[in-house]
């Protein structure tokens, strides 16, 4: 029961949240009129339109090819060169510039050099994808890595600890908290990216269908891809990095403020007497 | 057995030990008590082989050596439960007997199974020494090495957490090689005493000590123990003239 409670005034923030967005766009809707921003039947009225046409089916699964597929490629690619970079010196110094020329490249020159290696199909906006993400990773891999718990190597050392008990209990956690982040990060630009390369690229996806929506001036339908698309990246951010907050949250260092208060039998160990083994 | 022979060992271009020997045998407690700064945690390290001797020999012959750090050294992001049964990662192959034992030897260490789930920082740092105490023991080691674990805790906890240690030891017949600077942890634990001293560090003297289980005992060996010629010099202040110069 507390459970559900607790679970349910964990939703009421966001809910407000998301209701506050949706009247100021009935707001602004009611003060410019529907050439300006479409009404929310309207988008609702488009939305269901789209759902009948079978249209989403076949553009909400390339667009998650593009987006999951290509954040996915970019994290594994990010990850294993930023822990072989954090644990090989020297291949960390030379991948480090790549990384930071790679991030300071715009999205949109990936995204016009995949279109000229790729074509204007599907791979050109996975591998643009993948290539604006990989830094990210990488970067906050390697940093993760370089500032990891000495003491806790040695612990691990001085316990002969197997390579993977290694790496799953000490390594991957001591990242974890560099990467939460840089995993919401590197979601969001997927999305951003992927859509950028639609609307440019061969009509596919939910970017070419909010482009050519856009080429009909039909607001509504853009306004409903664009909501569609809104829902998908919060679903997609929950299903990937709830866990993985939630995990964070528990495991984190607690402040002095919350610590529980230890009750007296627990701050004492018992007298050596009475346990003898 | 652990034997240290005729060991050197420089950092940073200094002699830090010269002629270093030591010994410790099966199922004895050896405190290494020497002052801050003299090397007696190099001396552990060295032991465990996190470090390689510039010279001599370090020769252990003790099936399983274990190590309880200055700091608890707790990965913050497992329970105190996950801790302990960490330690068994490379011996026991199932999970749930890596916990069980984990859960046994915590309770043996006075946890209450509401404690188990806990994290470190939600541990006083009593709770968190006993958790570093039962990692460390939960491997059934034949030599546990031990940098002075109780040095942050008050006193009637750290005399506590003496007695349980050394009462764990001996039901598992474990040899200790205990560092410290401390003349009552000294007197509370310790089989044999190494003092160690000069510069670069040695092993000035052994001797053996009787444990001494009451406070009033204690006060006794630890008066005992600061009278012993082995210690002269050893603690002493500097001498006014080197203060002034």
């Amino acid at each position: 029961m507390t459970g559900w409670r607790s679970r349910a005034l964990a939703l009421i923030w966001p809910t407000l949240g998301i209701a506050a967005l949706l009247m100021v766009w009935a707001l602004v809707h009611h003060a410019y009129g529907a050439l300006v921003m479409p009404s929310l039947a309207d988008t609702a009225a488009a939305l269901q339109r789209i759902a009948a046409s079978g249209a989403l089916i076949n553009a909400l699964s390339s667009t998650l090819l593009h987006a999951v597929g290509g954040v996915l490629l970019g994290i594994s690619a990010g990850f294993a060169l930023g822990l072989a970079g954090g644990l090989i010196v020297p291949l960390g110094a030379a991948l480090a510039p790549i990384a930071s020329i790679i991030l300071a490249i715009p999205p949109i020159v990936w995204v016009v050099l995949s279109f000229l290696w790729f074509g204007v199909g599907g791979l050109g906006a996975l591998i643009t994808v993948a290539i604006t993400t990989l830094p990210v990773i990488f970067a906050a891999t390697l940093q993760g890595v370089r500032a990891r718990d000495p003491l806790l190597a040695e612990m691990a050392t001085v316990f002969r600890l197997p390579w993977r008990s290694r790496m799953t209990r000490i390594m991957l956690p001591s990242l974890a908290t560099v990467l939460a982040p840089a995993l919401t990060t590197a979601i969001a630009i997927s999305w951003k990216v992927a859509l950028t390369a639609e609307v440019l690229g061969d009509g596919s996806g939910i970017g070419g269908r909010f482009a050519e929506a856009r080429a009909h001036l039909d607001l509504a339908e853009a306004m409903a891809w664009i909501a569609l698309v809104a829902c998908l990246v919060l679903v997609v951010d929950k299903i990937s990095l709830g866990s993985l907050r939630h995990w964070l949250q528990r495991a984190q260092p607690a402040s002095s403020s919350a610590l529980i208060e230890q009750p007296a039998r627990c701050a004492a160990p018992p007298a050596a007497t009475e346990r003898r083994c | 057995m652990l034997t240290l022979s005729n060991i050197a060992f420089t950092l940073g271009g200094r002699l830090l030990l010269d002629r270093f020997d030591l010994t410790v045998s099966p199922g004895e407690i050896t405190v290494l008590l020497g002052r801050s700064g003299i090397g007696k945690t190099t001396v552990l390290r060295l032991a465990a082989e996190l470090l390689r001797p510039t010279g001599g020999t370090i020769v252990n012959s003790f099936r399983r050596t274990s190590y309880v750090f200055q700091e608890p050294r707790l990965l913050p992001w497992s329970s105190a439960l996950d801790n302990v049964a960490l330690a068994l990662d490379p011996l026991e192959r199932s999970r749930r007997k890596r916990r069980a034992e984990a859960e046994l030897w915590l309770t043996r260490l006075g946890f209450e199974p509401s404690d188990f789930g806990k994290y470190p920082a939600q541990l006083s740092g009593g709770m968190q020494s006993r958790v570093a105490i039962a990692r460390a023991l939960i491997v059934k080691p034949e030599l546990v090495l031990m940098d002075e674990p109780f040095a942050a805790l008050d006193f009637p906890l750290r005399r506590q957490l003496q007695a349980l240690t050394r009462d764990l030891c001996r039901a598992q017949n474990t040899a200790a090689l205990f560092v410290t600077h401390d003349l009552a942890e000294t007197a509370a634990i310790a089989d044999r005493v190494a003092v160690m001293g000069g510069s670069p560090a040695q092993v000035l003297s052994t001797f053996a000590q009787a444990p001494t289980p009451s406070l009033p005992e204690l006060w006794v060996a630890v008066a005992e123990l600061a009278q012993r010629d082995e210690l002269r010099g050893v603690f002493d202040p500097p001498a006014r003239h080197a203060i002034s110069r």
